[in-house]
């Protein structure tokens, strides 16, 4: 079955008919071509679908298309300003904190959530912020530090 | 070393290249690419039985699904793969060997169809008698794997054993071990096993294939070595290689799993049936866990011997490999156990048997580390056990034995100049102080360190090659054959080319990596890469300096050696003259629109030297990396369960040529082995995984980060690396493992010999190994 739905995307307005089972995870790599979320499990259980969901990080692979009627979702495409990379992102990159990057679009969005719900997380606030996106190759600690440094720029 | 340019790119930190592209969500991995409607989707049979014959493969009712397209079993695709050992079928052909070993595949319009009509082909097995672990395996009467394994095709230095499930055997000997033995003081004998983990890369295995009218197939795939697959799903399926091209893409980690090749050669056997359509399998994360390559399982049997005064006498020792249903991948992994086994320390005796076995499990392929690993899990722990016999300090043990220069490591190889004393007392002063616990009462804490050698191979192959183009705007374009993984090959490539030839980094450009295109490298596996396709590199951006700055003197008739090139611009310092690169090449203002007749092109061949060797091995070995890693744990002596609070790695890198890259390599494969020791296992029963999925195969988390993680570069120059440079990626957690475990001796006076190391085999260690404590 087909629904009509209205959404907000990375602050564009779309209006989409998606299928019954479809998921948001598959609507916005397939219909709205934002592949930045990554299909690392399907299950909910590796974080690389992360996105932004009425500013609540949610594995993009267990939310149905149609939950994202009337909602607003931020993608990794949409953390940067007109080609600007956000804090955040500037952040990774001086931190080399992407090494192959599959799992980056999703730690992304889930700091982007943390640092905008504390505004000084210590330590331990970023690594429990980050337990439900897994990482292979950086072992965390240049994450960690990426975003920490973040947390500091911003308050400056 | 050649004399370099002085550089201030090289040799410090540089943000990787395509940095931005992976933070922004354009980078495009093969899952991503847009392949329009035309697109089919394919979808894999699995044996759900571990060993069994095949009697009946009824695909009718799946052709009857709308939408399909194709479906293909084992008899319309015979080909066997395999590099060394051609042990392993495309597709299962009258028997199948391990549960999740691809029966069948299907092709439709739609994902769902294509799994609609997977799950309606229907399998008749006739089970067999199998053998789940290497004891069974090697059991007398065991049931073969392969019964006919012996008439594989195989390349001469593969020894099977007739008869037995042992596919390869290799044995590497120097001095007299029992003499050797006879010398020692204390002589050490343990059995250690490392059980099957899983690379685990991120991005699932993947591709997507397509032929055009020529018949020529475009094969985009997630790999970490394009030209080896290519030329080895070529012979499987008998096409020629000059007919297959591939394309990779980002590619989302490896660690040694896409290395070899897993469906990429199915992919192509279906797009050759289908012509024009692009043809896409990317697997299930369950499918990735069960089906794809696994480290291999090591049950290793190692004696080590120590005069009084702790000098080492001799090492023996027996790895066995479980090499599950296909033994090729873990031929070469075996040799390097063989030559390596013995650990980085002087020791003039040594006997090491390293032998390949299969068992009715999922295919095996090397791991980061290539079997280092697992050998540095046993010989290490041996090494700390000696020290204690001894009453030696371990760090102090280590130092008295470890490798230094000139030392001879046997087959006629000498040691060559090795930072591992500075990597072994760096790491061991590394570790910081810290506060005791405040309930001391039932945890422990201890320190313990671990040492490690790997050999990385300049033998088969092991040319790499590099091609720069200089673009009529100026631009420098490059061509490598080399994936990289996440590693930063291409941020490497990029400083190396800047510095060379004189331009800014941001007019250095990576091409996308094509074998149509491409020059060969090695794979991005035993870390070769940084010297190999850095050498290329160097040589290509040499090759290219020469003939601008030739051109150069001759318009302005001067001599070359007044001529330089900086930020980008020839520049005279006799004339003070001066012009962009692109105007000197093709005498054109580097904005303008018309092409130059012929782009000038730099190339450059990097062929590793023949390395001193007397035995005529078919793998001669370039070199050694060295390091060491000391971590601090806390242990619960009540639940067994072991917190690791600090870890410091250093490694002798030869010169960092981005130390930021270098640093992150170091601090990710320390997770990686600390994941590995502590978590990871992929646990079977009677051949069929139990755990394959996150939810119940733990990898570390960011909660499991220790709370310091350090790392320290060693530099003692690589004499034939680019600017002396040796690579880091592979080898940054072999040590973790037995520096975890010599640390839970160190802090309650127990042994695990069994990866991984869980509170459950901690709690069952401390039963069984310590005398009850009197309460004091």
């Amino acid at each position: 079955m087909k629904h009509e739905i209205d959404c907000i995307v990375n602050d564009q307005a779309h209006h989409l008919t998606v299928a019954s089972h479809e998921t948001l995870l598959c609507m916005l790599r397939e219909q709205l071509g934002l592949t930045g979320a990554k299909n690392g499990c399907a299950t909910g259980e590796c974080g690389a679908c992360s996105v932004l969901l009425n500013d609540e990080v949610v594995n993009s692979c267990l939310v149905l298309a149609v939950e994202a009627d009337h909602a607003t979702v931020v993608t990794v495409e949409g953390l940067a300003d007109e080609g600007e990379l956000s804090t955040l992102q500037q952040s990774f990159l001086d931190h080399s904190a992407t090494q192959c990057g599959f799992c980056t679009s999703g730690m992304l969005v889930a700091a982007t959530a943390l640092l905008k719900q504390a505004s000084r997380p210590d330590v331990n606030a970023v690594r429990a912020g980050l337990a439900g996106n897994l990482c292979r190759c950086t072992g965390y600690d240049d994450i960690v530090k990426a975003i920490m440094a973040a947390s500091r720029a911003r308050r400056t | 070393m050649t004399t370099l340019r002085k550089s201030n790119i090289v040799g410090r930190p540089f943000a990787r290249v395509e940095g931005q592209r992976r933070l922004t969500g354009t980078a495009r991995y093969v899952d991503d690419l847009d392949f329009g409607p035309e697109l089919l989707h394919a979808r894999i049979v699995h044996s759900t039985h571990p060993h069994a014959e095949l009697l009946h493969v009824d695909i009718t009712q799946a052709l009857a699904v709308p939408g399909v397209f194709l479906l293909l079993t084992g008899a319309d695709v015979p080909g066997m793969l395999g590099q060394q050992l051609h042990d392993r079928p495309v597709l299962a052909q009258t028997r199948v060997r391990y549960a999740g070993e691809p029966v069948a595949v299907a092709v439709a319009a739609t994902s769902e169809a294509a799994e609609r009509a997977a799950g309606l082909v229907t399998v008749t097995y006739r089970d067999l008698p199998g053998v789940y672990d290497l004891a069974a395996s090697l059991a007398p009467a065991a049931p073969l794997v392969h019964v006919d394994g012996m008439g594989y095709d195989r390349a001469a230095h593969v020894a099977p054993v007739p008869g037995t499930n042992i596919a390869h055997h290799t044995l590497q000997e120097r001095g007299d071990v029992r003499a050797g033995l006879a010398q020692a003081a204390v002589v050490v004998e343990h059995t250690y096993r490392a059980s099957s983990v899983l690379h685990v890369a991120m991005e699932p295995h993947g591709g997507v294939a397509q032929m055009d009218d020529n018949g020529q197939i475009t094969l985009w795939a997630s790999t970490q070595a394009p030209f080896a697959k290519r030329d080895l799903i070529a012979q499987a399926l008998g096409l020629g290689p000059e007919r297959l091209r591939m394309v990779t893409p980002f590619v989302g980690g490896g660690f040694g799993g896409k290395t070899h090749v897993s469906i990429e050669a199915l992919l192509v056997a279906l797009a050759m049936r289908l012509p024009g359509r692009p043809v896409k399998l990317v697997l299930s994360r369950l499918e990735d866990f069960s089906s794809t390559f696994r480290r291999p399982g090591l049950q290793a049997e190692v004696k080590v011997g120590a005069t009084a005064d702790g000098l080492l006498t001799a090492v023996e020792a027996r790895y066995i490999w479980d090499a599950g249903a296909s033994a090729d991948a873990v031929i070469d992994l075996a040799y390097a156990a063989a030559l390596a086994g013995a650990g980085p320390y002087r020791v003039a005796n040594v006997s090491i048997e390293s032998d390949v076995v299969y068992t009715n499990q999922p295919v095996a392929a090397p791991m980061r580390g290539n079997g280092m690993a697992e050998v540095h899990w046993a010989i290490e722990q041996q090494m700390d056990r000696l020290a204690a016999a001894l009453r030696i300090p371990p760090v102090e043990f280590r130092l008295r034995n470890a490798l230094r220069g000139g030392d001879a490591i046997g087959g006629g190889r000498v040691m060559h100049a090795t930072g591992l004393d500075q990597c072994i007392r760096r790491a061991a002063t590394g570790l910081r102080t810290t506060k005791a616990p405040a309930k001391a009462r039932m945890t422990r804490r201890g320190r313990g360190l671990a040492a490690m050698w790997s050999p990385v191979f300049g033998g088969r192959g092991a040319t790499a090659a590099a091609m720069l183009q200089l673009a009529p705007d100026g631009r420098v374009v490059v061509s490598l054959g080399g994936i990289d993984t996440g590693q930063g090959l291409y941020t490497i490539a990029v400083q190396l080319v800047a510095a060379t030839l004189g331009v800014s980094a941001e007019a250095v450009k990576m091409a996308p990596s094509d074998t149509g295109r491409s020059p060969a490298a090695l794979p991005a596996a035993d870390s070769p890469l940084t010297w190999s396709a850095g050498n290329a590199v160097l040589k290509a951006a040499q090759h290219l300096r020469a003939q601008i700055l030739d051109i150069a003197a001759q318009q302005w008739n001067e001599a070359v050696g007044s001529l330089d090139i900086v930020d980008g611009f020839v520049v005279s310092h006799a004339s003070t003259k001066m012009a962009a690169l692109a105007e000197v090449a093709y005498g054109m203002e580097p904005s303008s629109q018309i092409a130059p007749p012929q782009l000038l092109t730099g190339e450059g061949v990097f062929t590793a030297a023949p390395s001193a060797e007397s035995d005529g091995s078919y793998r001669p070995i370039s070199h050694f990396s060295t390091g060491a890693q000391a971590v601090e744990v806390e242990v619960d002596l009540e639940t067994g369960e072991v917190d690791v609070l600090q870890l410091v790695s250093a490694f002798d890198v030869g010169h960092a040529l981005n130390p930021d890259l270098v640093l992150s390599q170091m601090k990710g494969g320390a997770m990686q082995g600390l994941s590995t020791t502590l978590f990871e296992q992929l646990q079977f029963v009677d051949g069929i995984a139990r755990n394959p999925g996150f939810l119940d195969y733990r990898v570390a988390t960011a909660l499991d980060l220790p709370q310091t993680l350090d790392a320290v570069i060693v530099e003692v120059p690589q004499d034939d690396g680019p600017y002396g440079a040796r690579g880091i990626g592979e080898h940054s957690l072999v040590p973790t493992a037995p520096a975890i475990a010599n640390a839970i001796y160190d802090a309650i006076g127990v042994r695990v010999s069994e990866l991984p190391i869980t509170g459950e085999s901690v709690w069952r260690a401390i039963q069984t190994q310590l005398v009850p404590e009197k309460e004091s």
